[in-house]
């Protein structure tokens, strides 16, 4: 992977992993995973607990050495460059990292210093309408509080790039609303692209451009959201109607549901519909969350890049 | 300002596609008045919780059918003057929409009679409804 | 460089309370007089003491505090990621921290000596840059290590037993190092390897707390995995060489001598050498050398231990004085004896401590018994058993010397005082050790001052002593055992020592001056003079020794002052006493041995000495005479470039 083809400024990928692994002594946390983020595009990386997420993401920071493969930031290997890298990027990590006993004003402060470019008139008014105090210590604010707070000092800098690992994790609703608000809000304002490690599949269904499902450490799924919404389908048939006809869309599972057959198919195919013969027929599309059970039950797989 | 669009997870049409045929049928149907204000792109992204992206999307493809128009550092207005909707469109959503509602009923084990009674009284609340706020 | 002021800047605001806690200590050290244990100084002095504890306390505590928790808190606490996810390199944030824990640490400490410092009179004495070098020395190194441990216990990996090991294993390495150095008697040396290791192990203690931020990162094992290669390997390439480098202090031979300090040579083929080698410093080598074969033995380095060395008339055994194992402090000597043939050290039962070492050793002619004097006595010893065979009170040890005249018997001649400051005389005494009988054989008129300039020659039973009259000294050549005056050798200014040399035959020289040089007289074994012969156009002879019969070494040279005195540009001869003739020696040697320290137990002249033989080079070798050929043989020094 040379630096020309996905260098940013040009409109290539801004984020990348190439055969990543990860082995901590005997298990094996991230195999082989290989993904691009575009510019502007915003990548939700799904999994279940346990499944590499934040090893991957801890990677891509520059803060952990893969075993295997690659993992670049703006076209450069993540741990040869972190510095420079950081400079263009945001983060928000999963457990806040923030010092405990030093305060929003002086981490405000702190962070001007530190970054090149810094936005001071809107950092501040984002802590004032987000109600995070400008002199409690971190080690005293809420958790929505501190998410906040993290997520202002990650985007205060104007970066090019934000990585989030679960920004949401153990949020009330009007928490995790607000944080979504901001997300997008910026996404709005400035096209920020967007690296995210979530389990929070309701929030970010609407937001995500593609999504990536790791499973056991394996990318089962690499996809374009739109892409997915348009192949997987859930059919509702009426009782006694030839189901089985619809196998070559791909079956994933079928269930007898009160008066008709639930089926969930993984091609959907508008011209097949057929051979199910003409009676009453509903077709719906299933939520990220119903993907994300059937991807991670084993039952869905693959995608087309 | 809030603007009536729900977005349906289970609807296998895209995300944006939603947004636009749900625009266009308040402007059709004259909730949303002609230069009236519509939402930017930013807000009704934040409302809905999707991507800006999408709604802006869905804004394009409406300001190309000259539904909607931008004036530039004011926002996106409804039309002054909003085209017919296409006819044979028109009717598509319809008989669309019609076999949604028998497929309803006949899983409530309605007769026709009953469907079309029904329907009769729905229009009859929504019309006024709609037409008292309008 | 605007990352390591941001991250310091974070860390000194974290843990600020440490300044004030430091003026808090600096005003308790006002205190310091009402403190119980410091009533009996003065107030100031009890203040300063207080102050310094505390300001020694505080920079300790500070730098192991801060440099335990600066890492390992935040990699435990999760916090570190909250630098490595700014644009702040690894080396920055690294730099930052550890400025942070100079800066605290060595504030804290000037904050706890101000108050004090600023109110007595006196109290900024300490400030001088030895005392920062220092402080700064010792926070970085207490610091830095707190720094590295931190992290290992943290880190919960297997690694912590390999650097326990690899810890004893240094450890131990570095106490055999500096045990073999501190052995090797040179200060300037170990003083040399201290600081160049202190030094080098701070600096690998740096490089790996560097490491362990920059490569560990956010991960503890990481860290630990990082931190103990670079410190091990660290530590390696320090005590590798320092190892290889005391294995070459103490690899010297006598050929890698490049200049000759101490020259004792034994009566037959060997010398005791110590000098200087190439690289190794002040460390002087001392060595049993056979001049013949060149086979030679170590012995203790020379500075400080080959004390008062002593051959046995058949030069088959040396006896001197070497510090007893570690009581150096008490400056304890052990009496060490070696056989040279075959050659075998043996450490004898004999421990004295300085207030009597043992002086005027001397062996029996078969080498059985040495006596010597210790104390106030004259001691002898059985050499196959260590007892002591015989003790006898001495009037005055300091002037006593000691021959044996017999397998068991031994001449003690002492200055026994009389009633007034300068009567007494020189008494000479039979002493038996069968029978332990001490009987006074005769007397020598002598003053004071000559008891230390008496010659004696044992297998003629003669001896040279010299009267002080006005200005002058008398020479007189005396029965040794008796004391009776047999002849009147010569004159010689009081405050000098006249070259004087028995030779085999019976013969005797005598220095003495001229107006064009000096000369040496030549007296028959009775004391009548039987030649005067010219000895060169200086101030100064000295003859060293006979070469062959009737023929001398001598050594000219102008002085004002004493033999055993460097004397500048000396000449060497060799005289011919039948002819008078001089030859010159070649090419500016001289005798090596005449200036050089040298004594030999026996007191009995031969042809044919040793330290006849050994001359030095203008370049300060050591060459070996052949009399037959007159031809030089090069021996020792200059490094080869002979």
């Amino acid at each position: 992977m040379s630096g020309s083809q996905g260098e940013d400024g040009v409109g290539g990928w801004v984020a990348a992993f190439s055969g990543s692994t990860v082995r901590y002594r005997r298990r094996l946390a991230v195999d082989g995973v290989t993904l691009k983020v575009s510019r502007g595009q915003v990548y939700a990386l799904l999994g279940r607990n346990g499944a590499g997420k934040s090893s991957l993401v801890r990677c891509l920071l520059g803060q952990q050495r893969l075993t295997a493969g690659r993992a670049l930031l703006f076209g450069e290997d993540a741990w040869a460059s972190r510095p420079r890298a950081m400079a263009r990027v945001g983060v928000v990590p999963e457990e806040s990292d923030l010092p405990p006993d030093l305060d929003a004003d002086t981490l405000v402060a702190w962070c001007q210093r530190v970054y090149p470019r810094w936005d001071d008139a809107r950092v501040r008014q984002r802590l004032r309408r987000t109600g995070v105090p400008p002199r409690t210590p971190v080690n005293r604010l809420s958790r929505g509080q501190r998410t906040q707070l993290a997520l202002t000092l990650a985007l205060g800098h104007g970066p090019e790039l934000l990585i989030l690992d679960d920004p949401t994790l153990g949020l009330d609703a009007v928490a995790r609303r607000e944080v979504w608000d901001t997300l997008i809000g910026e996404l709005a304002d400035r096209g920020t692209t967007v690296f995210l490690a979530t389990h929070d599949l309701a929030g970010v269904a609407g937001v995500a451009d593609r999504v990536g499902i790791l499973v056991e450490g394996r990318l089962a799924l690499d996809e374009e959201v739109d892409a997915l919404r348009a192949r997987l389908r859930r059919l509702v048939l009426p009782a006694g109607a030839p189901w089985q006809a619809l196998a070559p869309m791909g079956i994933l599972s079928c269930q007898e549901a009160l008066g008709g057959v639930e089926v969930v198919v993984e091609r959907f195919d508008d011209a097949l519909l057929a051979a199910v013969g003409g009676g009453p027929l509903e077709v719906q599309a299933l939520t990220l969350e119903e993907t994300f059970v059937a991807v991670t039950t084993g039952q869905a797989g693959g995608g087309a890049p | 300002m809030a603007l009536r669009v729900q977005i349906d997870p289970t609807d296998p049409a895209p995300i944006w596609r939603q947004i636009e045929e749900q625009v266009r049928q308040l402007v059709g149907a004259g909730v949303v008045a002609p230069a009236a204000p519509l939402p930017s792109v930013r807000d009704l992204a934040r409302a809905l919780r999707v991507n800006p992206a999408t709604v802006a999307k869905a804004y394009q493809r409406l300001c190309e059918q000259g539904v909607l128009e931008v004036r530039r550092g004011e926002g996106t207005f409804v039309a002054a003057h909003v085209p017919r909707q296409d006819e044979a469109r028109r009717r598509e959503l319809l008989a669309g929409a019609a076999r949604r509602y028998v497929a309803a009923a006949a899983g409530v084990g309605a007769s026709q009679e009953e469907a079309v009674t029904a329907v009769r009284a729905a229009w009859a609340d929504g019309l006024a409804g709609e037409r008292g706020e309008g | 460089m605007r990352g390591v002021g941001a991250v310091l800047r974070k860390e000194l605001s974290r843990r600020s309370q440490v300044f004030l806690v430091g003026g808090v200590a600096g005003v308790l050290a006002l205190l310091g007089p009402w403190v119980p244990p410091l009533r009996g100084e003065t107030a100031n002095d009890a203040r300063l003491l207080v102050a310094t504890a505390l300001a020694v306390a505080m920079m300790a505590g500070t730098a192991l505090v801060h440099g335990a928790t600066s890492v390992a808190g935040e990699l435990r606490g999760r916090c570190l990621s909250f630098l490595f996810s700014r644009p702040l390199s690894g080396t920055a944030i690294w730099a930052g921290k550890s400025l942070a824990g100079l800066v605290l640490s060595l504030g804290g400490g000037v904050l706890a000596m101000a108050p004090v410092s600023f109110l007595a009179p006196g109290g900024l004495a300490w400030v001088r840059w030895e005392v920062a070098v220092w402080a700064i020395a010792g926070v970085v190194a207490v610091g830095t290590a707190a720094q590295l441990v931190g992290v290992a216990l943290v880190s919960r990996s297997w690694l912590l037993v390999l650097d326990a090991v690899a810890l004893a294993g240094a450890v131990g390495a570095t106490l055999a190092v500096a045990a073999s150095l501190w052995a090797s008697e040179a200060p300037v040396v170990v003083a040399v390897a201290a600081v160049t290791g202190a030094a080098a192990t701070l600096v690998v203690l740096l490089v790996a707390s560097w490491a362990q931020v920059a490569h560990g990162r956010c991960s503890a094992s990481r860290a630990h995995g990082a931190q103990s290669l670079v410190l091990w390997a660290g530590v390696a390439c320090i005590l590798v060489p320092l190892a290889g480098y005391t294995l070459f202090l103490r690899s010297a031979t006598p050929a890698s001598l490049r200049t000759v300090t101490t020259l004792q040579p034994g009566p037959d083929q060997w010398v005791v050498v110590a000098g200087v080698t190439r690289g190794r410093g002040d460390y002087r080598p001392a060595f049993l050398l056979d001049v013949a074969s060149g086979q030679f033995l170590r012995l203790l380095p020379s500075e400080h231990s080959v004390l008062d060395l002593v051959f046995s008339g058949d030069g088959r055994r040396v006896a001197w004085l070497a510090p007893a194992g570690s009581s150096r402090q008490t400056w304890q000597v052990r009496l060490a004896l070696l056989d040279i043939q075959p050659p075998e050290v043996r450490e004898t039962p004999l421990v004295f401590s300085a207030k009597e070492l043992p002086r005027r050793l001397c062996f029996s002619p078969d080498g059985s018994f040495l006596a010597f004097v210790e104390g106030r006595d004259a001691v002898a010893y059985r050499l196959e058993d260590w007892r002591e065979v015989g003790r006898v009170r001495l009037y005055t040890p300091a002037t006593a010397r000691l021959a044996f005249s017999g397998p068991e018997t031994i001449r003690v001649e002492q200055w026994k005082p009389g009633g007034g400051e300068e009567d007494g005389e020189l008494t000479i005494a039979r002493w038996e050790l069968s029978s332990g009988r001490f009987t006074e054989t005769g007397r020598v008129a002598a003053d004071p001052t000559s008891f230390h300039l008496s010659i004696l020659d044992l297998a003629t039973n003669r001896m040279i002593v010299g009267w002080r009259t006005v200005g002058e000294r008398e020479l007189r050549l005396c029965d040794a055992t008796t004391g009776e005056i047999r002849a009147v050798l010569g004159r010689w200014p009081a405050n000098r020592v006249a070259g004087v040399l028995f030779l085999a035959d019976g013969r005797l020289v005598l220095e003495a001056r001229g107006k064009e040089g000096a000369r040496l007289r030549v007296f028959d074994p009775a004391g009548h003079q039987l030649a005067e012969l010219p000895a060169g156009e200086r101030e100064r002879v000295i003859p060293c020794g006979e070469l062959v019969r009737g023929v001398v070494l001598i050594k000219t040279v102008d002085s004002r002052v004493g033999e055993g005195d460097p004397l500048d540009s000396p000449s060497g001869f060799l005289l011919e006493l039948e002819t008078g003739i001089l030859r010159p020696l070649p090419a500016g040697r001289v005798p090596a041995v005449c200036g050089i320290l040298w004594r030999w137990g026996g007191d009995r002249p031969r042809v044919n000495n040793l330290g006849a033989r050994l001359l030095l080079t203008p370049l300060g070798a050591i060459e070996v005479l052949d009399p037959a050929t007159g031809a030089t043989r090069p021996l020792l020094g200059t490094d080869g470039q002979l």
